[in-house]
């Protein structure tokens, strides 16, 4: 028996408007974006602009969709590592609550987060591009601010090193710095074959067997303690792991971000454990890191004082200082011999 | 016409011993009867079957004329009042309100209470004697004067029939008296007609016309108070010794048990 | 007195014991408040924000002003207040009909399966992937489900107990909270924000035309509720009582337990869980405006609106430029507020002074 017979006419009337609002085409966003989009470079300051700026007359859409960004709001912090990197930081209008670095320009106004952007402030700060990476999360929000007649472009940034070079090469063409990003790219490319070249002497040195015994350092990149979430294979750490010449642990399971479970981790003997889940520096974060591993002096990482705690910023960032980090991380597994 | 005609009714929850079987009864409109019996005797299901809460398993129940089962639950409830168990409200509502709900029957849909439906709350109150109480909430009241709103809303209801599950229980004996002396003048004077479940056998001696004694689901014997109050019925139904005498004074039953046999004997 | 003739008794002039009982004039007035609050309150939820804009700028569309207004704070506010409306009216039909003033929208397990289903298809299907109404439609799909699950598993004798529709909704909500966490354990870490966030509930960002949709199924649960609510009142005499006076429980308890699952999915589906809204405006209206569910219920409607809209508000501007969840405002303002008024012990019925 039908729950809802008792109101079987108003029901079906009310099931037959649902159905007539869904399936009316959705307005033309693009029409809506031409008489509202915003100018060109105004004043850059508090979100409460105070300036008058004018109604542009609004371009076809394709002519939009090539026209170089000038008022750039970054919801990623390694996105804006790369608008920076790029020569191009004096386009920023707005960044992320994520954008702690110290040395860079503080005083840009902070939109919230990729996960959270606050609208308002995005919109108040009449951009004409934001970047941010694809997340269910804010998918409401990005659809507001397209609504709104703001280009957002998504740099899809999946965690592969060769999806970090696209983004970096998207960015450079929305910036038309294509020159400066084809440099960028070379300059870290470069890093990375240091990197690579020096993990390779490094272990010759270490004398590998003829017969092919791996004797590569185990390696645990750790992104999260609890759960426990380790670099995978497909992951650009878990890549990085790969080129500076060490063994993933986390590398039988696959995937990008594996939950592991901390016994697996346990019985795989890591010999380096490069801890990121403490995100930014934090007063007594790496002690109580230091101890947290401590508990588990079975793995020959902790015995041997292999544990690397901090220099988050650097690698959990997948943008232009991706080559650093590749040096870095080499320094962590084949730490240069003290002569 | 009868206001209450039972015939071959009968009751079990599926799967379950039969809490009724093959009951007939026939009440006139007007009449005045209690129901008294031992404690699972049937008697509450008798007046759930009666106002429609229970659906008999066979056999027919007739109310003035309508299966209360099968008829709209609306229009039996025009006709039928029942006071039942106090209720435990949950919310706050005034006295009047609850009184008040005995009108719902007589309002249609979502209007609210008229001129009339006031009066017949205000009346129903005064007979009572909870008019002083109005304003104040239920669940304020003690369980006496709890009973008589409750009583006040089924006479709200302006039925034809009164159905009262042992409207006494937690009432002092001047209210008890107060109760079934109004009951008593309402059946006289209006012509309601009143179905009561007791355990007072003396109250029910003295108040009611007609008493059926129910055993087991079963009508056990049906009729004047004298002739179904008896020590051998009571004996048999009750398993208790009781003196049964005519008392002087008002001519009425005066039931009292023998307490010698009481503390003898298994239990 | 019966209905064999018509009283005869010379009746007094009749009291109207209008401090006591819902009147004409005490329905009008409760309405009319409540509307007015609720207006008031989104006119303020409206002119403030993490970013102040002046009416002048969004009237002559000079500067983003007129975008924010447009296309941010009205969307925000006004999905604000016709959830909160939908909650309210929600917890206002459920408590009577579960006779238990704890009752609210959260616990008859219809959010919680909203959250699973939402929370299972975030994790299956690619990023991306969504449309504008894809996860709200899986969550609603949820919500419709699990009330039919709940309702099926809680009848006992063919009846709808209101213990056990309770004791099965809080378990539903448990095991699908399990389920939840245990998904979210299973994904990686990007999907694992998302979900997250999903759970926190609070008022995202919709177009109009998903609010409107939205709009037209809470105002049918609405109505639906309103012409239930001479029945509430009778729940309150126990199952046994309103049937002897009228009521099809059975009946009357399935209109009531849909209407109530349609709104809560309608808003959890758009924007998760936010609890207190449902338990604690019907209780604060009812001491203020009595338990007359006919005047509860469209008034918790109105209520449920301007309480949802001024936690958004807090939210949006407390922390400024962060925002807070909605779900902790309405859990601190809601929480203490109620044990003020406990402890004031307003009379029920003041509308005199209206």
């Amino acid at each position: 028996m039908s729950r809802r017979c008792s109101r079987p006419r108003a029901g079906c009337l009310a099931a037959l408007l649902v159905i007539c609002i869904s399936a009316a085409p959705q307005r033309c966003s693009a029409a809506s974006a031409a008489e509202a989009g915003a100018a060109g470079a105004g004043v850059v300051g508090e979100p409460n602009p105070s300036s008058a700026v004018d109604q542009p007359a609004g371009g076809p859409l394709m002519e939009r969709k090539t026209r170089v960004a000038s008022r750039v709001v970054s919801l990623v912090p390694a996105l804006t590592e790369t608008v920076r990197a790029l020569g191009a930081g004096d386009r920023l209008v707005g960044v992320s609550d994520y954008d702690d670095s110290p040395s860079q320009t503080p005083s840009l106004p902070r939109v919230g987060t990729f996960l959270a952007p606050v609208v308002e402030r995005v919109l108040a700060l009449q951009p004409d591009a934001v970047l941010t990476s694809p997340t269910p999360a804010n998918e409401n929000a990005v659809r507001a601010i397209e609504r709104a007649g703001v280009r957002v472009v998504v740099i899809r940034n999946e965690g592969s090193l060769a999806a970090l070079r696209r983004a970096i090469a998207r960015v450079a063409e929305l910036l038309a710095r294509r020159r400066e990003g084809q440099r960028l790219l070379g300059a870290i490319d470069a890093q990375i074959e240091r990197a690579r070249g020096l993990a390779k002497r490094r272990l010759q040195s270490a004398g590998k067997d003829e017969d092919g015994t791996d004797r590569r350092p185990r390696v645990a990149v750790v992104v999260g303690r609890e759960p426990l979430v380790l670099a995978g294979p497909g992951s650009y750490l878990g890549e990085l792991v790969d080129i500076c010449g060490g063994r993933n642990i986390a590398a039988a399971g696959g995937g990008r971000w594996p939950h592991v479970g901390l016994e697996a981790m346990l019985a795989s003997q890591p010999e380096v454990i490069v801890d990121l889940s403490m995100g930014s520096e934090r007063l007594g974060s790496r002690e109580r890191l230091r101890s947290y591993w401590g508990r588990f002096p079975s793995m020959p990482a902790v015995a041997h004082h292999r544990l690397y705690v901090g220099a988050a910023d650097l690698f959990q960032r997948p943008g232009p200082r991706i080559g650093e980090a590749a040096l870095a991380l080499v320094a962590m597994i084949y730490p240069p011999v003290q002569s | 016409m009868s206001a209450i005609a039972l015939h071959e009714l009968s009751f079990a929850y599926p799967g379950a011993p039969p809490l009724m079987e093959n009951v007939s009864l026939s009440l006139a409109e007007g009449g005045m009867l209690a129901l008294v019996g031992a404690n699972g005797s049937g008697k509450t299901t008798l007046l759930r079957l009666v106002f429609g809460g229970l659906r008999a398993s066979s056999g027919e129940v007739r109310v003035f004329g309508c299966d209360p089962a099968r008829s709209d639950r609306r229009e039996i409830a025009r006709s039928v009042a029942v006071v039942g168990q106090q209720p435990e409200l949950g919310f706050p509502y005034s006295v009047v309100e609850v009184v008040l709900m005995g009108r719902a029957p007589h309002v249609e849909g979502f209007r609210l209470e008229s001129a009339a439906d006031l009066a017949a709350a205000a009346e129903a109150m005064r007979v009572t004697g909870v008019g002083h109480l109005a304003e104040r909430p239920f669940d304020s009241l003690s369980s006496g004067e709890r009973q008589r709103v409750c009583v006040a809303r089924a006479l709200a209801q302006h039925p034809r029939a009164l159905l009262l599950d042992e409207p006494t229980a937690h009432l002092d004996i001047k209210q008890q008296v107060a109760l079934y002396e109004l009951l008593v003048r309402l059946n006289r004077e209006e012509g309601l007609t009143v179905v009561s479940v007791l355990h007072d056998l003396n109250l029910a001696a003295l108040y009611f016309k007609t008493v059926a004694m129910l055993k087991a689901g079963r009508i056990f014997a049906v009729g004047s108070p004298g002739s179904v109050i008896t020590y051998a019925n009571v004996r048999e139904v009750f398993d208790t010794d009781v003196y049964v005498d005519r008392n002087d004074l008002t001519g009425k039953l005066n039931v009292l048990p023998l307490p010698s046999r009481l503390y003898e004997g298994s239990e | 007195m019966t209905g064999a003739g018509p009283t005869t008794t010379v009746l007094p002039a009749v009291q109207a014991w209008s401090g006591a009982r819902l009147t004409a004039r005490s329905m009008r007035n409760g309405l009319l408040a409540t509307a007015v609050l609720a207006s008031a309150v989104v006119v303020l939820a409206l002119l403030f924000g993490g970013v102040s804009l002046s009416p002048s700028r969004i009237v002559s569309g000079i500067g983003p002003d007129r975008l924010i207004f447009l296309h941010v704070r009205l969307p925000r506010v006004l999905l604000a207040a016709w959830v909160g409306a939908a909650l309210a009216v929600a917890g206002a039909g459920l408590q009577p009909m579960l006779r238990n003033p704890l009752a609210s929208p959260d616990i008859i397990g219809v959010s919680g399966g909203a959250a699973l289903a939402a929370v299972v298809s975030l994790a299956l299907l690619p990023v991306g992937f969504f449309g504008e109404m894809f996860v709200p439609l899986i969550a609603f799909a949820g919500a419709v489900a699990s009330s039919v699950i709940v309702y099926r598993l809680s009848l006992v004798r063919g009846r709808a107990e209101p213990y056990t529709q309770i004791l099965v909704g809080v378990i539903f909500n448990t095991v699908a909270a399990s389920l939840i966490l245990v998904v979210n354990a299973m994904v990686d870490l990007l999907r694992s924000q998302s979900i997250v966030f999903w759970l926190m509930g609070g008022i995202e960002l919709h177009s109009y035309r998903v609010l409107v949709l939205v709009a037209v199924l809470i105002v049918a649960g609405t109505l639906v509720l309103i012409r239930e609510s001479p029945s509430l009142n009778l729940l309150a005499l126990g199952d046994e009582g309103a049937e002897q006076l009228g009521v099809d429980i059975a009946a009357s308890r399935r209109r009531v337990f849909a209407a109530s699952s349609l709104l809560v999915g309608a808003a959890v589906s758009l924007t998760g869980v936010i609890t207190f809204v449902g338990l604690i405006v019907p209780h604060v209206l009812r001491r203020i405006l009595g338990s007359d569910s006919r005047l509860l219920v469209p008034a918790s409607f109105f209520g449920g609106a301007a309480f949802l809209v001024l936690c958004d508000l807090v939210a949006r501007v407390a922390v400024a430029p962060s925002e807070l969840p909605v779900g902790a405002i309405t859990a601190l303002t809601g929480g203490p507020f109620f044990v003020y008024l406990l402890r004031r012990r307003v009379r029920p019925m003041n509308e005199s002074e209206q």
